[in-house]
This record gives C-alpha cells, structure tokens and sequence, in this order.
C-alpha cells in the first residue's frame, strides 16, 4: 500500500520531469566531472529563473536574477551534497529547445528532501581570461 | 533688489575630490559626486564598480574662529566604494562536448568564488582611491593655493563589510572617511545687483494740420488731436 509521502514523491515524474508539462532539460556536472543529463538518458527537473529574496539594505522583499533547479533525487545519482562543486546547465529560456547555459551551483539549507526533491541555486560563472 | 550667497568653500572641495578621482583612475571604476540609494548587484559589476563621494559632516570649532569669520572649517567627506562579481573559471571546458570528465572535475575545481572575486575587486577599488587621495602631488586636491589651502587632509577609517549574496552575484561594501580643514569667510545675504529692462512708453504719432495722420503714422490711430 502506497502511502501519501510515497505518492507525492511519485507525482514528481509528473509536476517536476514530464517536459510536456513542467520539465526542462537540465545537465548536472559533478566534482568528479561526470555528467547527468546525456542525449541518451535526459534528465528534466523544473527551472525558474528569478525568486523573491529579502533586501539586505531595506528588508524588504526583491525578486532577483537567480534560476533555480528543481530535482527528483530519486533520479539523481549521485545526489549533490552541500559543500561540494557542482555546476548546472539550463535552457537560456523556458523552452525545451533553446540552448544551455552553465551556473555554479549553491546547495540550499532548504530542500524538499522529506518529499523527494532538491533545489539547485545557479550562481554566475564568467569565463576566466588568460594570464 | 534680488539676494544670494556665495558658494562656501566646501562645495568646492567636494567638487574637486570627485574632479581628482575622475582625473587619475587608472583601471575602472565610476564615480558618484552624491549619496544614491542602494545600488543594484548588476550596475556595478566589475568595472561598474563606484565610488560615492559625499560632503557628510562638517564642524566649526568655536576656539578656531569668530563670529564674523573667518571660519575654519573641519570636513567630513564620506567615500563609499562598492563592488559586485561573479564567479570565474573554465566555463569553456565545462561546455565543451569533446571534454573528458577528469578536465571538467580540473575545471570545477579550479572556479573562483564569486564571493572572493567581489572582494578582490573591493581591493582593487580601494587600492585606486587610497593612492589618488592621498597622493603627496594632489594635496590641495589640485586647486590653486591663491583659492584655498587646505589642511590635515587625510583619509582613514576604512571599513570592508561583509560580502553578500544577491541574486547571481556578490556584493561588497566598505567605507572611509576625507577629512580636511579649510578656512572659511562669512558672507552672509549679500544683495545681488540686477540689471533692470527700460522701455519707452512715448507713442509718436504724426500727423497733418487737420488731424488725420501721416502715412508713415501708427495704423489706427487716425485722427489723434495734436498736441
């Protein structure tokens, strides 16, 4: 019998991946450099491209440049653990076929982890000029 | 008869500091001549960078002076240096398709914090105005001494604040303080002489023996009785 946690985390396939729903394609680079996300096995989560975030100079509320991605852990080997380098590409815009751009990502003291889900918070990355 | 004051000297001081930084940065930045409000994560990325410079306090000391002047003036000019970046790295061979997984882990490894870059920047920044500022050439901040003398002109008290996180990017603060002295006259209201605008209020008009007026008279204004 399939309990209501079990449930949520197996509508994620629905609300997080399905790319005819939510899902957008996303390359997840690891610290060893292995990548999830091939042609061969796509990976999708959902991707939003700003969020509310407080002023530190007023306290008010801002809605700031920063994508985050949405992940089903259970689709995700290995799982990104705080404090380790991880780097992320998303579409440039929300649209399965537009082209990819990589952020560095920020593991969040927040997740969704006791439902089956983790957020990835893009910083950018410039390329570096040769010395 | 219209009022005004003269400028006092330590509006000119402000203008010169911001004239002076303008005139020998070297790498870039921009620079603010007023306090702004809060400035956003992207302008001033990079080279957007700024330095705000801003008349912040000012005291007359009553042992330094006397009622009717002059005045020695002690000033306070804030100098706000704000920065913000991204982080950097080997974008290049994160993207490249051909890339083998031990080059994207070099890669990885090797990005530099966006937190680290922000503060490098900051330093950059403070490094410029510290050497411009203080520069034994400028010390009448490049103003003819016939205009002004200034003295214990210093910049100290500079403060890094904590970077923060905002949005994609890092930002970073820190703050000093101009302080000079400079003596000031006392004016007071003067009266601003104002030039005044006459108008000739005489109508000519000519005209012949019966009255009616000349051709070369003012149109409708026929029949005007002679004087």
């Amino acid at each position: 019998m399939t309990n209501l946690r079990e449930l949520a985390e197996s509508d994620l396939a629905d609300t997080l991946e399905d790319p005819n729903q939510w899902g957008l394609p996303v390359v997840l680079i690891g610290p060893d450099g292995e990548i999830q996300g091939t042609e061969e096995v796509p990976l999708y989560g959902q991707v939003l491209y700003n969020r509310i975030e407080e002023n530190p100079a007023t306290g008010g509320e801002i809605i700031v440049k920063k994508p985050v991605a949405v992940l089903r852990i259970s689709s995700l080997d290995p799982v990104p653990a705080p404090g380790e380098n991880w780097a992320f590409r998303i579409p440039i815009t929300p649209d399965l076929e537009a082209d990819l751009v990589t952020w560095f990502a920020e593991r969040p003291e927040e997740d969704g982890a006791s439902i089956g889900f983790i957020r990835l918070y893009g910083k950018k990355i410039k390329q570096e000029e040769e010395e | 008869m219209a009022r005004g004051m003269d400028p006092m000297r330590f509006e000119g001081v402000r203008d010169a500091l911001e004239a002076l930084l303008n005139t020998y940065k070297s790498t870039d930045f921009r620079v603010i001549g007023e306090q702004t409000q809060a400035q956003g994560a992207e302008e001033v990325e990079d080279d957007l960078r700024s330095v705000e410079v801003y008349y912040s306090e000012g005291d007359f000391p009553k042992a330094a002076g006397s009622m009717p002047g002059p005045l020695t003036h002690e000033m306070t000019f804030k100098v706000d240096l704000t920065a913000s970046a991204a982080a950097e790295g080997d974008v290049a061979t994160l993207e490249a398709p051909g890339s083998t997984s031990g080059e994207r882990a070099i890669a990885l490894a090797g990005i530099k914090r966006a937190r680290r870059q922000a503060d490098r920047s900051l330093d950059v920044l403070w490094r410029h105005v510290c050497q411009i500022l203080q520069a034994a050439d400028s010390v009448n901040l490049e103003v003819d001494t016939d205009t002004w003398r200034l003295s214990s002109r210093w910049l100290g008290n500079y403060r890094k604040d904590e970077p923060i996180s905002y949005g994609e990017l890092v930002v970073i603060t820190g703050s000093a303080t101009f302080t000079c002295k400079i003596e000031e006259d006392t004016t007071g209201v003067i009266p601003v002489e104002t030039a005044s605008t006459e108008y000739d209020l005489n109508l000519e008009v000519t005209h012949d023996e019966e009255g009616v007026m000349d051709e070369e008279g003012l149109a409708g204004v026929a029949n005007v009785p002679p004087a």
